[in-house]
C-alpha cells in the first residue's frame, strides 16, 4: 500500500504542471472572453478560457483542472448577470486563491457598464419567469458591447500589471478601431434585412437581433428550459404560416429536433449558428464569429428573399 | 502534488464519509430488496424542493429544506406501510412508480417555474468535486446522529431487515421501525444527493455492500469488507479523476464498476465456503 502510495505521489509531483513564467494569468470562463484577452495582453499574458465554444456556459461538468487553472491564476474574466452562478462560486470557493474572491481585484465580470436586455421590473420572482433577475447575460453577441468589454479587461489587466500598462491601452485602441471598422462593414451588410420578423429556438440571441434590428416573435422553448406544450407548437406553427415568417435560428448546442420539424411544416429556413468563439471550425476570434454570423444570416435572409 | 492535495482532499474524505454510511445502509437495502429506494427518495426530496420553489422560497432556505425533509418523511411512511400493508405486491414497484411519479410531477410544477428545471438539476447532480467545509461539517454532524440512533437500536433494525417476518411474531412494531429506518435513509440520502449526485451515491450503496456480501461471512465482515474496499475504491477513484482530469463523480463511479467486476472474478476463480453463510 505505501509502495503504491510512493508511486503515486512521484507521478503527481513529475505531472505537475510547471507554467511558462507568464507575467499576468488570465482565467476566463468563455472562449469569447478569452479571445478579447489574448487581443489584450498579446504575449506578456497566458490566457485560458475554463467552458469551450461548443458547450453552453449555463452548465458545466466538475473538472479538477478548472480548479488548478483557478488556483494559479491572477485574473478571473467571467460574463456575469447570473450566466455562471451554477457552477463558478463554487469553483472559487474550491480553488481557494485569495485573489480572485469577489471583490478583489483578481474578479472581474464584464457585465460592468452594459445596457443589460430585458431586466425584470417590479418584484422578482421566479414563478413570473425571471430567471436571470439582473436581465439576459448573452451580451457579448452584440459587437458594439466587445468595444465596453474591452475598456473594463483592458483597464483592470493594466491594473495588475503596470509595467505592460501602456502596451495593453495600445492593443486595446488598436481592437477598438479595427471592431469599430467592421461593425460599419457588417450593419451595412445587414441593413437590408432591418425589420424582418424571425422566430428563436431559446433566449439567446437577442442582444445580436436587437443590434441589427430583427424582431423575434416568438421562442419553440417558451419557458426555458422546459419542452414546448404541443399546444405551443401547434400555434406557432400557424402563426409562422399566417406570417410568412422566413427563418428559425438557433444555437449548435441545442437538439435541431422540434426545429427541423417546424420548418419543414412552414418552409422557413432552420439556422444553426456557434454562438461563442470556437464553437465552429474557423471561428478562432470575435472578428470570426461575427463575420460567421453575419455572412450566414445574411445569406439565408437573403436566399429567402428570393 | 500540492495541488493534488489541495483539490482533491475534501472530496476524497467526502467520499470516505459517504462510503462509511452508505456501505451499512447498502447491506440493509439489499437484505430488504429495495435496490431503488435511494433514487425515489431523493427524487421525492427534490419534488419538496420544487414545491418550496414555486411558493417563491429559495432553494437553500429552512423553508425549501423543511419542505423537502416534509416530501422524504411522506415518502418514508408510504414505503413502510406497503411493506407490511400490502404483501401480494413486491415492494421495489412501489418504489419504481414512486420515482417515476416524483420526477413527473417535478416536470408539471415547473412548467409553472421557468429554468427551475436547473435548480431540481442542480439537487439531483451535486458534484463531489465542489464540496467545501461547510458540506463536510454537515454530512459528518447529519451522519454522525443517525449512525449513533442506529447502533444504539442495531437489534431492531437488523431483525426487521433481515428476519422480518420473525420480528412479527415477536411482537415487535415492524412498521413503524420500518419509518424510522426509511425516514433515517431519507435524511441520508437527501443530503449525499446533494453533494454527490445520484449516480455516485447510488454506487457508495449497492458496491461496497455487494463486495462485503462476495468476500465476507456475517455482517461484521461484510461491513468491514465494504468499508476497506469502498475507501480504497474511492481514494484511487479520486486520484484517477486528478491524474486523467476526467470528471470526478463519474469517474469514482466507473472505478466502483471497475472494482465490483474484479470481485466478481476473483469470487468465482476461488469459490469458498465463506460465501454461503449469512
Amino acid at each position: 500500500m505505501s509502495r503504491t502510495l510512493m508511486a503515486l505521489v512521484l507521478l503527481l509531483t513529475g505531472l505537475a504542471p510547471h507554467a511558462a513564467e507568464a507575467e499576468l494569468r488570465v482565467v476566463t470562463t468563455t472562449t469569447d472572453i478569452a479571445s478579447l484577452a489574448r487581443q489584450l495582453g498579446g504575449d506578456d499574458t497566458e490566457v485560458k478560457a475554463i467552458a469551450r465554444g461548443y458547450q453552453d456556459p449555463h452548465y458545466l461538468e466538475a473538472k479538477p483542472s478548472y480548479v488548478v487553472l483557478l488556483r494559479r491564476a491572477d485574473l478571473l474574466a467571467y460574463v456575469g448577470l447570473d450566466l455562471e452562478v451554477g457552477w463558478l462560486p463554487l469553483l472559487i470557493d474550491s480553488a481557494r486563491n485569495d485573489r480572485l474572491l469577489a471583490g478583489a481585484p483578481g474578479n472581474l465580470p464584464l457585465s460592468k457598464g452594459i445596457r443589460a436586455l430585458e431586466v425584470p421590473t417590479g418584484e422578482v420572482s421566479r414563478a413570473g419567469g425571471d430567471i436571470h433577475p439582473r436581465g439576459n447575460p448573452h451580451y457579448w453577441l452584440d459587437p458594439r458591447n466587445t468595444l465596453i468589454m474591452a475598456q473594463t479587461l483592458a483597464d483592470r489587466m493594466a491594473l495588475l500589471d503596470p509595467d505592460h500598462a501602456d502596451a495593453i491601452e495600445a492593443r486595446r485602441a488598436d481592437f477598438t478601431h479595427r471592431m469599430q471598422e467592421k461593425i460599419e462593414t457588417w450593419s451595412a451588410r445587414m441593413a437590408p434585412f432591418a425589420g424582418t420578423k424571425i422566430v428563436c429556438y431559446h433566449k439567446q440571441w437577442e442582444y445580436l437581433l436587437d443590434w441589427l434590428g430583427i424582431e423575434t416573435i416568438d421562442y419553440i422553448e417558451n419557458k426555458p428550459g422546459i419542452p414546448p406544450s404541443p399546444r405551443h407548437l401547434q400555434d406557432l406553427r400557424r402563426r409562422m404560416q399566417n406570417e410568412k415568417i422566413p427563418l428559425i435560428l438557433m444555437s449548435n448546442f441545442f437538439d435541431p429536433g422540434a426545429a427541423e420539424t417546424l420548418a419543414r411544416e412552414t418552409g422557413a429556413r432552420l439556422l444553426v449558428l456557434p454562438p461563442s468563439v470556437g464553437g465552429e471550425d474557423g471561428v478562432d476570434d470575435l472578428f470570426d464569429l461575427f463575420d460567421r454570423l453575419v455572412s450566414r444570416l445574411a445569406e439565408t435572409l437573403g436566399n429567402t428573399h428570393e | 502534488m500540492n495541488d493534488f492535495v489541495a483539490i482533491m482532499a475534501l472530496p476524497a474524505i467526502a467520499s470516505l464519509v459517504l462510503v462509511t454510511i452508505h456501505a451499512y445502509l447498502g447491506i440493509h437495502v439489499l437484505a430488504r430488496g429495495v435496490i431503488f429506494v435511494d433514487l425515489a427518495l431523493a427524487q421525492i426530496a427534490a419534488l419538496g424542493s420544487t414545491v418550496a420553489l414555486l411558493m417563491g422560497m429559495d432553494l437553500h432556505s429552512t423553508g425549501a429544506y423543511l419542505w423537502s425533509l416534509g416530501f422524504t418523511l411522506f415518502g418514508a411512511a408510504l414505503f413502510a406501510a406497503s411493506r407490511t400493508k400490502l404483501k401480494e405486491i413486491p415492494q421495489e414497484a412501489i418504489i419504481g412508480v414512486s420515482y417515476a411519479v416524483a420526477s413527473s410531477a417535478a416536470i408539471l410544477a415547473l412548467n409553472q417555474a421557468p429554468h427551475g428545471a436547473e435548480h431540481i438539476k442542480e439537487l439531483l447532480v451535486g458534484s463531489i468535486l465542489w464540496t467545501g467545509p461547510a458540506d463536510l461539517l454537515e454530512i459528518v454532524l447529519i451522519y454522525g446522529a443517525l449512525g449513533w440512533f442506529h447502533w444504539r437500536f442495531r437489534k431492531r433494525f437488523l431483525e426487521i431487515s433481515f428476519d422480518q417476518e420473525g420480528a412479527v411474531e415477536r411482537g415487535v412494531p415492524v412498521r413503524r421501525w420500518d419509518f424510522l429506518f426509511y425516514a433515517s435513509f431519507g435524511l441520508v440520502v437527501t443530503s449525499s444527493v446533494r453533494i454527490a449526485g445520484v449516480l455516485l451515491v447510488f454506487s457508495f450503496l449497492i458496491v461496497p455492500a455487494l463486495i462485503g456480501i462476495l468476500f465476507g461471512s456475517g455482517l461484521r465482515s461484510r461491513l468491514f469488507v465494504g468499508w476497506a474496499i469502498g475507501w480504497l475504491v474511492s481514494v484511487v477513484g479520486c486520484s484517477l479523476s486528478y491524474l486523467g482530469d476526467l470528471p470526478t463523480g463519474a469517474t469514482v463511479v466507473c472505478t466502483f464498476g471497475v472494482a465490483l467486476a474484479v470481485s466478481i472474478v476473483l469470487r468465482t476463480q476461488r469459490p469458498s465456503s465463506t460465501a454461503r453463510s449469512r
